[in-house]
């Protein structure tokens, strides 16, 4: 997942301060390093870096977080992808499941579920 | 058949006493009154009949809303009326048609069929009336439909915004638990301070879904009472003072102590109050200016700040709930998008227009644009209070006083000093 010895790297992309604030501090105690995108061409520009797992909020202040499914398993298959969303049931949730997602987590988010779509690190 | 004989030549208007010729109707003037009469009578009673039926089309054509059965309405009222205008036109005609006895055999049976429809089709309205109807029915089924969307919307949109200041918190929690069992009490205390921030935007979230559900409620209560209106926006005003102070911003009211309207106090004081928490809540530098002022024959409030202005297209969406045009990282502690929504609902109900004008880096300026209708006095008198006398100095809770004008004319601008400043 990562090179030897290096923290493995999360792209959280979230725009409500307090949720990316309190996930970055624990992921970073969890041994994850973080780095935040709180829109989705700060996210678009994260990508152009290696990252090793991803949590992708929906609803983000420049556009739907859709459009950001597809960057990320384009350029990285593999990696653990959770879609967090304070959105209930519905068309649009069953969809985003069918683009290869690794799991849609709805808020509010239990720790042991989302370190457990992530990973351990 | 000799009968037979005489009575196809009476029709045709042969002499009774085997004479030459036919007569026609003027001929027979003088000696066979009564079907003179009848003749007459007839043709007028065909007319007449049309002309009812032209009147009724008439009258159903303007009650109807419907633009294609209104159209409809007005050819067939025009038939009638050249069907009555042919009834009369036969009577000089019939003067020199031999036949005539014979054309008025078909006229009874015209008069007839004419009043039977003419009576019949008063029954029609019933009939005009359900497509009118209908229409209504089409018209509130898509108001209801429409309605049903924006709740629907705005289920969505409380259940997320809740959801998120929600998950905020319960990470907040888990973070200070951690940061604990790692020993960081700085860490674990910082924690807890956005936690309670969370738990703060969702109690006023909550709060603010209370109040939109409250105006759905409540839409129908309108108590309006006379009062001053300048007092009111100042009173409104303060409130946002002290975040007004702790920004570094000034706050400004001017207006006439002696204007006052006819409306619901309450619901007024809320939007004007909405409206300047807003201006301040979205200005860094400068301050937020509330001025009462006549616009023509309109009485507006202006509350214009000198914030980050709102785009031409974030304008447009302004008033939608929910919507956050300057709060694009979603950060709750600037609220939800949900006051200028409130805002705009009261004024909808209060029946006053508000309007936006911004430009973006530059301020806004929002105005309230209350009917002249509304003004009831400019002076002193009516209870209002003009607060006589002199130069009125009425204190913020931070800080400096000025003068407010009085009297029967209304200065706009100028001669109104500023009375309510913070500065912080």
């Amino acid at each position: 997942m990562s090179l030897k010895g290096s923290r493995p790297r999360l792209l959280l992309v979230e725009d409500d301060r307090a949720t990316y604030t309190a996930l970055r501090g624990i992921l970073n105690l969890r041994g994850w390093d973080v780095r935040v995108a709180t829109s989705i061409s700060d996210a678009r520009d994260a990508l152009a870096e290696r990252v090793d797992a991803v949590i992708l909020d929906l609803m983000l202040p420049d556009g739907a977080g859709e459009g950001l499914i597809a960057d990320v398993r384009a350029r990285f298959p593999e990696i653990p992808l959770a879609i967090t969303t304070g959105l209930g049931e519905g068309e649009r949730i069953d969809a985003v499941e069918r683009m290869g997602v690794t799991a849609v987590l709805r808020k509010p988010i239990t720790l042991a579920e989302l370190l457990k779509v992530i990973g351990g690190a | 058949m000799d009968w037979l004989i005489d009575l196809m030549n009476w029709f045709a208007g042969k002499p009774a006493d085997g004479g030459m010729g036919y007569h026609a109707l003027k001929s027979c003037m003088r000696y066979d009154t009564p079907w003179i009469v009848i003749t007459v009578g007839l043709d007028l009673a065909v007319a007449a009949g049309y002309v009812l039926i032209a009147r009724h089309w008439h009258v159903n054509q303007k009650a109807l809303r419907n633009p294609r059965a209104r159209r409809a309405l007005g050819r067939m009222k025009n038939i009638f009326i050249f069907c009555g205008i042919c009834g009369y036109a036969f009577i000089p005609i019939k003067m020199f048609w031999p036949a005539w006895r014979l054309y008025d055999c078909f006229m009874a049976v015209l008069v007839y069929y004419t009043w039977r429809y003419a009576l019949d089709s008063r029954n029609l309205s019933v009939v005009y009336g359900e497509l009118n109807r209908s229409d209504e029915l089409a018209a509130d089924l898509e108001k209801s439909r429409e309605e049903s969307r924006r709740k629907t919307y705005f289920l969505n949109a409380v259940s997320h915004d809740l959801r998120t200041p929600l998950n905020g918190l319960s990470l907040q929690v888990d973070l200070a638990a951690l940061t604990l069992d790692a020993g960081d009490a700085t860490a674990a205390k910082k924690a807890l301070v956005e936690a309670r921030q969370s738990v703060e935007a969702t109690a006023r979230l909550v709060s603010h879904f209370l109040e939109i559900a409250h105006l759905d409620w409540d839409q129908d209560k309108f108590a309006p009472t006379t009062f001053g209106l300048t007092e009111t926006v100042r009173r409104a005003a303060e409130r946002s003072a002290d975040d007004a102070a702790a920004k570094g911003l000034t706050l400004t009211v001017t207006g006439d102590d002696g204007l006052g309207v006819h409306t619901d106090q309450l619901k007024l004081e809320r939007i004007v109050g909405q409206l300047v928490s807003n201006g301040v809540k979205f200005t860094v530098r400068g301050g937020v200016q509330v001025d009462v002022r006549l616009a023509g024959s309109d009485l507006t409030i202006d509350v214009t700040d000198t914030g980050v202005g709102i785009s031409p297209a974030d304008q447009a969406r302004m008033f939608e709930e929910f919507f956050q045009g300057h709060n694009a990282a979603r950060d709750h502690s600037r609220g939800v998008g949900l006051g200028l929504a409130v805002a705009k609902r009261l004024a909808d109900q209060l029946k006053m227009e508000l309007r936006v004008a911004s430009e973006p880096g530059k301020g806004s300026r929002f105005s309230l644009v209350i009917g002249c209708g509304r003004i009831v006095e400019s002076g002193n008198g009516n209870g209002i209070d003009g607060s006589a006398g002199g130069d009125v100095a009425v204190a913020a809770r931070s800080a400096v006083a000025g003068a407010g004008n009085h009297g029967a004319s209304y200065e706009p601008q100028g001669e109104s000093a500023p009375f309510i400043t913070g500065r912080g």
